[in-house]
């Protein structure tokens, strides 16, 4: 007597019902009464899903509160261009699903389907731009937690991952925290592999050259922060250069590998290293190398030795000089002196370079060479070396063409060194070394050093008075320094909520395409429209918690 | 097939098989959408997990009973009493009531067909089912050790497979979530004409509350364990200190949601209460309403408590201030709930079944644990008592002296109800005393050990604390042993128990006016409205059978048994029912107009 009964034959089988619509379920008065209790479920659900986003929004309130500079300081790595399209895109979207729910309710068809189909459109578009944000921040490690390692600091300036990680990008401006100052260099990844050694530095270099100021950030680190859009003043490529050396007596003596180099006209592993080193001398200015396939740069250390040695026997030499009447004489080991001493510089910084590409003892890149303890050192003897050796070449009369150039590029750098070890005593004496007495060098496009437009611009430029700094540039300036503190953190928040958020807008996505599928086959009458109505509902609350998200995430200030 | 035929005594035959015979089958039950079958499952799932829980407190009590190792190494007691605590607050107690019994109860006392979303009933069941088997599953893993809690940053550091463990908590947290919704809406939307919300049982009332719970706090412990199970999978830091996360929030976020969650454990042991006490006393419940708002009212307190849990973690003295002056409001409607309860004993005909002895359990030991609550609410004495075996014996007086004991009385109170069958009354009634016995004897002595300094959780202690280990232990065996004794008596009879009529204790709600068991959708014929809690004209016309003196036909044009080819099989209920009344019967109308919210 059981399953004969038509009531025990469909058994549990809720979906038959009557009233109209065949999706009227079994124990519901009528279509209203099934209705109401859907719209009555969504919004409890809706109820829900605040309670479960509200999790996240306590946790970016707390470390909000705890971490402003983290806020302040990360959102700039967000898009807002991408961020205000979904904005607008969900806006729409919801417009359009509203729109599905009236299509449903007057039982129009084709506008139905076209509704649901613009807002599943949406929803794929949201997605979309919502998969290069990632990719993005994926490509450039601007990831949560303890994988936050940029390639770039959210004010731009490049920096120096911790294992020389990002694709393409390798940063010449590092952060040391042992010493909490910026230093220098670009040389990819420091190797003792005596092969590479040999082979010299093989990497494809672009040169950009950015005016500087160093701030002090927070916690009264130094930073350094761009003053102008960086311009890119040179492309380097440099393969197979011969080793290090510190000791090329002839003029052509920076581009040794520019006869030879696969690449000759965009010079050498020589003009390479050349090359950046006026730059990173150059006062209130920073250079910036992105190498690609880089790999090492061995020898410096030896090379400072060398230069070590060379510098003693040039203040002997000097010695001798000054006390020497052989006019001749001494110009010749002024000569020496000069070069000895550029090639100590150089090797100075080549070693700061080796020291701060050890990935065990820097992380944040973020400065400019000319930070005065590494640059010279404010050794007073060897300033007073060094203002001898000019005195002697503006008087030298007799010089090769070729020696007087390289000797001008010299003396140029000295110049500006000193000038940022103590520009505010010697401006005066700034622009008379900025002098450059032989005939000007001849421009290379493919040498940093021919790119010296104006000496004196330059040392103008250090000490231009600056214009008072607003609370507006306080905050971009926080910016371009190094991280604060487990800015990971913001990012943790970041992905969290975008995540879950963007679960919820695929699983919408889902929806609407079951919404279209039954939409299609014509199952939605003015009778039974619930599942439309309940769908744009949470759509609604979907597109309510991104407006929330976009300006908290985005739009920080 | 021979319980369809039987004829039911004041009722008219029935003409439909009851719900565990309209389909037949593994599958049948697998893919139901009635909510009996789902509740049964439910049930079945509960008691195995009872059981599983119940093993580990013994293993933990049996390790406690002597100083240094009695039975296992360190970390296996750590596993034991996590997974104690684990399944039997995730698994048990708080689907016990409100997932299984509410499941089967809920809608027949509403006089409804069904809950408002069976299918959703059904997801839930199998989200449960899933949550159960991974937070079970971390057993054959290797056991967790982490506390039921999962606090960090331990949490983020254990070897155990705490990933698996917090899915399932996840799953388990979707499960409850989605049920309590469903009730809210059942509740809203399916209450009969003439049912207005003071003419609900109680234990209506209490689901109701719980679900608020369960829809606006168990979300937060879904995202806490998804940010944990994403932070032990990708390191996120969002709780670990060492990338500036905060391990202390997820001490927030865990009981933002774990107090609601005692709550949710708890009010729906109040509302079977309420319903148990008032049939057992033959009695009106005293204080209707007052009963029903201090469910509502301590549902709202919940929220607001959570930091009681952590006056030791750090939190501000203001904080610290706040939250425990906050908790001591939560004392009020408790309070008057068991007032009320007490008030309604007074002079009641008070019948000593299986059910009411629980009952009064749970009105001895619900006082003892919420008087010991207010001492651990007080600041400086919390400072003493915390993470104590004073804790312990407090939490266990309300989760399981309250919760369980409750349980336990409300399935011994409806399984007649929705099996059909009688149990054992003098087993049951040896298995309470065994309860209530076994139970103090467990928890007693650790109120003494606790304020005397014995820490929770831990595997090894003093020689000062053993005899107070030996007597808990003692008693944890009087009390493992009534309960699955009481378990088994209730199981086995499924196949020896008498058949069940349909009012066995004089039930006034409308439970009791559907055929025991009940049909597919619960009534073959519309349920008659009667003032609730008013048992003048039951009487019981032998042992274990109650008949309302006036019966009353329903409409004469409803033929009971034809229901079914209607458009809708089953109105909830009969619309005006004074209109079929006899001019005797002893219906009193509903006093407020018919509920209004369509």
């Amino acid at each position: 007597m059981t399953v004969e009964q038509p009531h025990a034959a469909h058994g549990d089988d809720h979906g038959h019902g009557h009233h109209g619509s065949p999706f009227i379920q079994h124990h519901y008065d009528d279509a209203q009464h099934q209705f109401d209790s859907g719209k009555l479920g969504i919004w409890l659900f809706l109820a829900q899903e605040v309670l479960f986003f509200s999790g996240l929004f306590v946790a970016y309130i707390l470390y909000r509160f705890h971490h402003p500079e983290i806020y302040s300081y990360a959102h700039k790595y967000l898009d807002v261009k991408m961020g205000a399209i979904n904005t607008a895109v969900l806006i729409f979207s919801s417009l359009t699903a509203a729109w599905a729910v009236r299509a449903a309710q007057l039982g129009q068809r084709k506008l139905l389907i076209g509704c649901l189909s613009v807002t599943l459109l949406c929803a794929l578009t949201f997605l979309g731009v919502k998969y290069m944000e990632y990719s993005h921040k994926i490509h450039e490690h601007i990831l949560f937690g303890s994988r936050f390692d940029p390639c770039v600091s959210s004010g731009g300036t490049p920096l120096l991952t911790k294992n020389n990680e990002c694709p393409g990008h390798k940063s010449s401006i590092l952060w040391d925290y042992d010493s909490a100052k910026p230093i220098t260099g670009c040389m990819p990844a420091f190797s003792v592999d005596t092969d590479l050694q040999q082979r010299g530095i093989q990497a494809s270099c672009d040169v950009t050259e950015t005016q500087i100021e160093i701030k002090k950030d927070r916690k009264n680190n130094p930073f350094v922060v761009p003053a102008e859009k960086p311009t890119k003043t040179a492309e380097k490529i440099a393969t197979q250069c011969p080793p290090l050396s510190l000791h090329h007596e002839d003029a052509d003596g920076d581009h040794p590998a520019a006869e030879h180099g696969e690449h000759g006209e965009h010079g050498s592993a020589a003009c390479w290293r050349v090359a950046e080193q006026p730059a990173v001398c150059r006062p209130g200015w920073f250079f910036t190398t992105r190498c690609t396939g880089g790999e090492t740069f061995a020898g410096a250390e030896q090379a400072l030795a060398v230069a070590l040695r060379d510098k003693a026997e040039a203040d002997k030499a000097l010695a001798k000089v000054t006390t020497a009447k052989d006019e001749a004489r001494i110009k010749a080991e002024t000569a020496n002196v000069a070069k000895a001493e550029a090639a100590l510089i150089e090797a100075e910084g080549i070693a700061v370079l080796a020291k701060a590409c050890k990935p065990t003892e820097t992380y944040w890149a973020s400065s400019a060479y000319q930070d005065r303890n590494e640059c010279i050192d404010g050794r007073s003897a060897r300033e007073k070396a060094i203002k001898k050796v000019i005195q002697a070449e503006t008087d030298k009369k007799v010089a090769t063409a070729a020696y007087t150039i390289t000797d001008c590029v010299r003396s140029e750098q000295v110049g500006v060194i000193v000038e940022h070890h103590d520009h505010e005593e010697q401006p005066a004496e700034i622009i008379a070394l900025a002098t450059c007495k032989g005939p000007p060098k001849p421009v290379d496009p493919g040498d940093i050093l021919a790119d010296r437009e104006n000496p004196l611009v330059l040392g103008k430029k250090a000490i231009d008075p600056q214009r008072p700094v607003t609370a507006h540039d306080e905050h971009e300036l926080e910016a371009m320094g190094p991280p604060p503190d487990h800015t990971g953190m913001f990012f943790t928040i970041y992905f969290a909520m975008t995540g879950l958020h963007g679960i919820h807008v695929l699983f919408g996505v889902f929806v609407f395409i079951w919404l279209l599928i039954r939409a299609v086959k014509g199952q939605f009458t003015p009778d039974y429209f619930g599942p439309v109505d309940f769908a744009a509902l949470y759509w609604h609350i979907v597109d309510l918690i991104w407006i929330f998200l976009f300006p908290l995430l985005y739009l920080i200030h | 097939m021979a319980t369809n035929t039987r004829t039911e005594r004041n009722d008219g035959p029935v003409n439909e098989p009851d719900f565990m015979h309209v389909t037949r089958g593994l599958k049948s039950w697998l893919i139901t959408l009635d909510h009996k079958r789902i509740g049964m499952m439910y049930l079945a799932g509960i008691l195995i997990s009872l059981i599983i829980g119940g093993t580990f407190a013994l293993l933990i009590r049996t390790e406690l009973w002597s100083t240094g190792k009695t039975i296992v190494e360190q970390d296996t007691y750590n596993k034991f009493f996590t997974l104690h605590g684990a399944v039997m607050v995730f698994l048990v107690i708080i689907p016990g009531i409100p997932a299984a019994l509410g499941n089967i109860i809920m809608p027949i006392q509403l006089g409804a067909p069904d809950v408002a979303f069976p299918r959703l009933n059904l997801a839930s069941f199998y989200f449960w089912i899933a949550g159960a088997l991974l937070l079970v599953g971390a057993v054959p893993f290797g056991g967790l050790d982490t506390g039921w809690t999962l606090y960090t940053p331990y949490s983020l550091q254990s070897k155990t497979p705490v990933l698996v463990a917090t899915m399932g908590v996840f799953l388990l947290g979707f499960s409850s979530i989605f049920t309590g919704l469903n009730f809210l809406v059942t509740i809203h939307k399916f209450r009969p004409q003439g049912m207005g919300w003071f003419q609900l049982p109680l234990n209506v009332w209490a689901i109701y509350a719980t679900a608020i719970m369960q829809v606006l706090a168990t979300p937060v412990l879904a995202i806490t364990v998804l940010l944990l199970s994403v932070e032990r999978f990708a390191h996120i830091g969002i709780f670990d200190a060492q990338m500036g996360g905060d391990p202390v929030l997820f001490q927030h976020f865990f009981w933002f949601y774990s107090h609601p969650a005692v709550y949710i454990m708890i009010i729906p042991a109040m509302g079977v209460i309420s319903e148990m006490l008032s049939t057992f006393a033959r009695k009106p419940i005293f204080g209707y309403r007052f009963i029903a708002y201090s469910s509502i009212s301590l549902a709202l307190l919940s929220f607001l408590v959570w930091g009681h849990h952590m006056f030791v973690s750090g939190q501000s003295r203001l904080a610290n201030m706040v939250f425990s002056a906050l908790t001591f409001t939560v004392g009020i409607p408790a309070a008057i709930k068991v007032f009320n309860w007490v008030a309604t004993l007074y002079k009641g005909d008070i019948r000593l079944k299986t059910p009411m002895l629980y009952t009064l359990s749970f009105l001895l030991l619900f006082t003892i644990g919420g008087l010991t609550g207010l001492f651990l609410g007080v600041l400086a004495i919390d400072v003493h008592l915390h993470d104590t075996y004073f804790v312990v014996a407090h939490f266990h007086y309300v989760m399981m002296g309250s919760t369980l004991v409750a349980f336990l009385g409300a399935l011994h109170h409806w399984w007649p109800k929705f099996t059909g069958k009688m149990y054992n009354e003098g087993i049951g009634r040896i298995c309470a005393i065994g309860v209530f016995v076994g139970f103090n004897g467990t928890f007693l002595p650790q109120f003494v050990m606790g304020a005397r300094g014995m820490p929770r959780r831990y595997w090894d202690y003093d020689p000062q604390y053993q005899i107070f280990h030996q007597l808990s232990t003692i008693g944890a065996f009087v009390l493992g042993i009534s309960m699955f004794v009481a378990i088994v008596s209730l199981v086995s009879s499924f196949w020896t128990g008498k058949r069940a009529p349909r009012n066995p204790w004089g039930g006034s709600s409308l439970e009791w006016q559907a055929p025991t068991p009940p049909p597919l959708y619960n009534f073959e014929k519309p349920p008659v409205l009667h003032e609730i809690y008013n048992y003048d004209d039951l009487v019981e016309v032998e042992e274990d059978v109650w008949e309302r003196r006036a019966p009353i036909e329903a409409e004469p044009d409803e033929v009971p048994g034809h229901a079914h080819e209607h458009a809708k099989p089953l109105p909830p209920v009969v619309a005006p029912a004074t209109a079929a009344l006899p001019a005797k019967a002893p219906y009193v109308p509903p006093t407020e107009p018919p509920e209004d919210d369509k």
